[in-house]
C-alpha cells in the first residue's frame, strides 16, 4: 500500500491509480469489506466515551458477571471485575494498530527489498538473499528477548521486532515475483529505450507487484495481530492494565466455561476484522488489473 | 563508401550445454548501411532472433556474446554498461514479435508511448503526448487521441503492433529492428503494417534489419536479404538478384519450398528434407548444410567454405561457387 502511495505521488494523473477506486466501487465484497473496517475503526476509536467505566477500574462486586446494559456493562466483565467493552474498544485501538503499521512496515521494507534482489540478479541477488535466510534461521523469541533486554519493554518494540521478521517472507515472493517479470517483454522494451534499472523497477515492476503484495498484506495484518498477542501472553508484548484483542482472547479462551463472554466479545471483533481485510484486499487486487471488470 | 551504420564483425552468441557451448550464433559477420532495409530470413532456430538481441544488448543472462559489435562509428565493446545502454538507446529500436507482451499490461498507450521522449528529451507531458498522437496518426491509428487513454488489452492485435512501431518511431533511431514483426498477425494487417514499416524506414531514411522467417516479405520489403543457417550468413546479397538467381544450395532449397499460387494445390508441399544441425555437436570441419544438400561435394564434409564474391555485394558460402570466383 506504501509503494502505492509512492508511485501515485511521481505518476501524476490518469495512471494505473486514477481509475483504482472506480474500479474498487464495484467490487461488492471489497466495499463490505471497507465499510466493516471504517466501522470497527470508529467504534474502536470513540467507543470508550459511551462507557463511564475505566480500563483499569475493579468492580468487586461484579467480577465475572455477563453483560448488563442497566448498570453499563454492554459485554459483562472479566474475572478480575473489569468492564470488558472498554477493554475490548482500547484493545482493539493496539490490534489494530500493531497490526496495520507492522504490516506495512514489513510490506514496505520486504517489497523493495525483493524487487531490487530479483531485478538486479546475479551475484547481489544471491548475497541479499542468503542474508534473508540467516535471519530467518534467527529464532524469533530470541530476538524478542534479545531486544527487550537491551529496550525494555515497550510497544515500538513490537512493531520493530514483528517487522523485522515479517519482512522476510514478503521479500522472498517479491524476489520470485521481480524475476520472472523481469523476462517479460515490455521489461526488455523499456530496457532497449534506455530506462535505467530505477525506472524499470518503479514502472514497469512495482506496479505489477501490487497485486500480489495487497493480497499478501491481508495475510500479514492478521498474522501480525496473532503475534501481537502471542507475545503479549508471554508478557513481552503490551502490559496490563493495557491489553489488546490477543490479550483477552488468551485470558477468555481460559474461562471459556465459566464466562463465555469473555471470549465471545473480543474474538467476534477479531474475526470481523479480519474478514473484512481478507474481502478488501481481494478487491483491491482485482481493482489494480486494469484488465479486470472494465 | 560511407561508413556503415551497424558493423558487426565474428559475433557469436554461445549458450553453455550439456555436451559443451552451444553457438546460436557463430562467427557472424554483417554490416548495414544507413538507411538501409536489410532482410534476413532463415528457418526456426538458425539464430535470427538471437542475433538481434545481441545487437541490442538483450541477450539472456545465461548466454554470451564474443565479437565486435560498431555501431554508428563507435565499437561497443569498451563502453562502460551504462554508456554502452544510453548509445544503443539514442541509435537502435526494436519492434517486438508479440506486442501483446511487450507492451505492459498496467500502463495506458499514452504513459508507454510518452516514457522515452519525455525522459530522453526531457519534454513535458504535453508536448509528449501531442507527439505521441502525431506519431498514432503516421501510423495509421484512428482516433488517436483517444488510444492515449486505452489500455492495451483494449486494443486489437493490429493496432498494438502500431503502438509499438509508434513507440519505436517517437525514440527516432537510426536503425530499426523488427523481429518478425507480423507473425502474430493477421494476413491483411501483415500487409499493412509492413507498408508502414517501409514507409517509415523509407521517409525518415532508418536504417531497418527485418527478421521473418517469411520470403514473401522479404521480397516485398528489402533491398538486400541475408540468408542465414545454423548461427551463420550463408548467402547475402541484392534481394532481386537472390530470388532470380540464389547461389547457395540452402537458399535455392528455401526458395523452391515457398508455395506459390501457381503451384497445383493437389501436390504435397515441397519441404527440404533432413534436419537442421545440432549446434552443440559443433561441426567446425564441415559445412553445416552439408547433411542436407542435394549437391554435396567430398570437400564439404572436410571443410567449411569461406564466404566468396559472386558479384557486387552478392556473397555466399559455398564451394560450388569457387571455381567461379577465382
Amino acid at each position: 500500500m506504501s509503494v502505492l502511495l509512492r508511485s501515485r505521488t511521481t505518476v501524476p494523473a490518469e495512471g494505473v491509480e486514477s481509475g483504482l477506486w472506480q474500479r474498487l466501487k464495484r467490487q461488492k465484497g471489497a466495499m463490505i469489506g471497507l465499510r466493516i473496517l471504517v466501522l470497527v475503526a470508529l467504534i474502536v476509536v470513540f467507543g470508550p466515551f459511551l462507557s463511564p467505566h475505566g480500563l483499569d477500574q475493579v468492580f468487586w462486586d461484579r467480577i465475572e458477571m455477563p453483560p448488563d446494559f442497566a448498570a453499563g456493562f454492554y459485554f459483562g466483565t472479566d474475572d478480575n471485575g473489569r468492564d470488558l467493552f472498554v477493554r475490548t474498544m482500547l484493545g482493539g485501538r493496539i490490534s489494530l494498530a500493531v497490526g496495520i503499521a507492522a504490516a506495512l512496515v514489513s510490506l514496505a521494507i520486504g517489497t523493495v527489498y525483493g524487487a531490487i534482489s530479483g531485478l538486479i540478479g546475479g551475484r547481489v541477488d544471491a548475497l541479499m538473499m542468503r542474508l534473508v535466510d540467516i535471519l530467518y534461521a534467527l529464532p524469533f523469541m530470541f530476538f524478542v528477548i534479545l531486544l527487550a533486554v537491551f529496550f525494555g519493554r515497550s510497544l515500538v518494540l513490537i512493531f520493530v521486532a514483528i517487522g523485522a521478521v515479517e519482512w522476510l517472507d514478503t521479500a522472498r515472493i517479491t524476489r520470485g515475483q521481480a524475476i520472472a517479470l523481469s523476462k517479460r517483454d515490455f521489461v526488455d522494451a523499456a530496457r532497449s529505450y534506455g530506462a535505467g534499472r530505477l525506472t524499470i523497477l518503479r514502472r514497469h515492476i512495482l506496479p505489477h507487484l501490487l497485486g500480489p503484495v495487497v493480497v499478501f498484506a491481508t495475510l500479514t495484518v492478521p498474522r501480525v495481530i496473532l503475534l501481537e498477542s502471542f507475545l503479549s501472553f508471554l508478557g513481552l508484548g503490551v502490559q496490563e492494565p493495557m491489553t489488546s484483542w490477543g490479550a483477552l482472547i488468551a485470558d477468555g479462551a481460559r474461562l471459556v466455561e465459566s464466562a463465555p463472554w469473555m471470549l465471545a466479545f473480543p474474538g467476534g471483533f477479531l474475526v470481523v476484522t479480519l474478514l473484512a481485510f481478507n474481502a478488501l484486499g481481494d478487491g483491491v487486487r482485482e481493482a489494480l488489473d486494469p484488465r479486470g471488470g472494465s | 563508401m560511407t561508413e556503415p551504420l551497424l558493423d558487426i564483425d565474428g559475433l557469436s552468441v554461445v549458450f553453455p550445454g550439456r555436451h559443451g557451448p552451444i553457438r546460436a550464433v557463430d562467427d557472424l559477420s554483417l554490416t548495414v548501411k544507413p538507411g538501409e532495409v536489410l532482410g534476413i530470413a532463415g528457418e526456426s532456430g538458425s539464430g535470427k532472433s538471437q542475433l538481434l538481441l545481441a545487437i541490442m544488448g538483450l541477450l539472456a543472462e545465461t548466454s554470451w556474446a564474443e565479437g565486435n559489435i560498431r555501431l554508428d562509428g563507435a565499437d561497443l565493446g569498451p563502453m562502460t554498461p551504462g554508456r554502452r545502454r544510453r548509445w544503443r538507446a539514442e541509435r537502435l529500436a526494436m519492434v517486438f514479435q508479440d506486442a501483446s507482451s511487450a507492451l505492459n499490461p498496467y500502463l495506458t498507450i499514452g504513459r508507454q508511448l510518452t516514457e522515452q521522449p519525455m525522459r530522453a528529451r526531457s519534454l513535458s507531458r504535453a508536448q509528449a503526448d501531442r507527439l505521441a498522437v502525431q506519431a498514432l496518426e503516421r501510423v495509421r491509428v484512428t482516433e488517436a487521441k483517444r488510444r492515449l487513454g486505452q489500455y492495451p488489452h483494449e486494443l486489437s492485435g493490429g493496432t498494438r503492433q502500431r503502438v509499438m512501431i509508434a513507440m519505436a518511431l517517437l525514440a527516432k533511431p537510426k536503425l530499426l529492428l523488427a523481429d518478425e514483426p507480423t507473425t502474430a498477425l493477421d494476413v491483411t494487417v501483415q500487409a499493412e503494417i509492413l507498408e508502414i514499416l517501409r514507409e517509415l524506414a523509407h521517409d525518415n531514411g532508418t536504417a531497418l534489419i527485418l527478421v521473418t522467417h517469411d520470403l514473401g516479405v522479404v521480397a516485398h520489403l528489402c533491398e538486400r536479404v541475408a540468408i542465414m543457417y545454423a548461427g551463420r550468413i550463408v548467402e547475402t546479397g541484392p534481394a532481386s538478384q537472390l530470388f532470380s538467381l540464389p547461389a547457395h544450395p540452402y537458399s535455392r532449397a528455401l526458395l523452391a519450398a515457398m508455395p506459390r499460387l501457381t503451384d497445383d494445390l493437389t501436390a504435397p508441399l515441397r519441404a527440404i528434407s533432413g534436419q537442421p544441425p545440432d549446434l552443440a555437436a559443433g561441426e567446425h570441419g564441415s559445412c553445416a548444410f552439408a547433411p542436407r544438400c542435394p549437391s554435396r561435394m567430398a570437400r564439404c564434409t572436410v571443410r567449411r567454405p569461406e564466404m566468396r564474391r559472386l558479384s557486387l555485394d552478392h556473397h555466399a558460402a559455398c564451394f560450388l561457387h569457387e571455381e567461379v570466383a577465382r
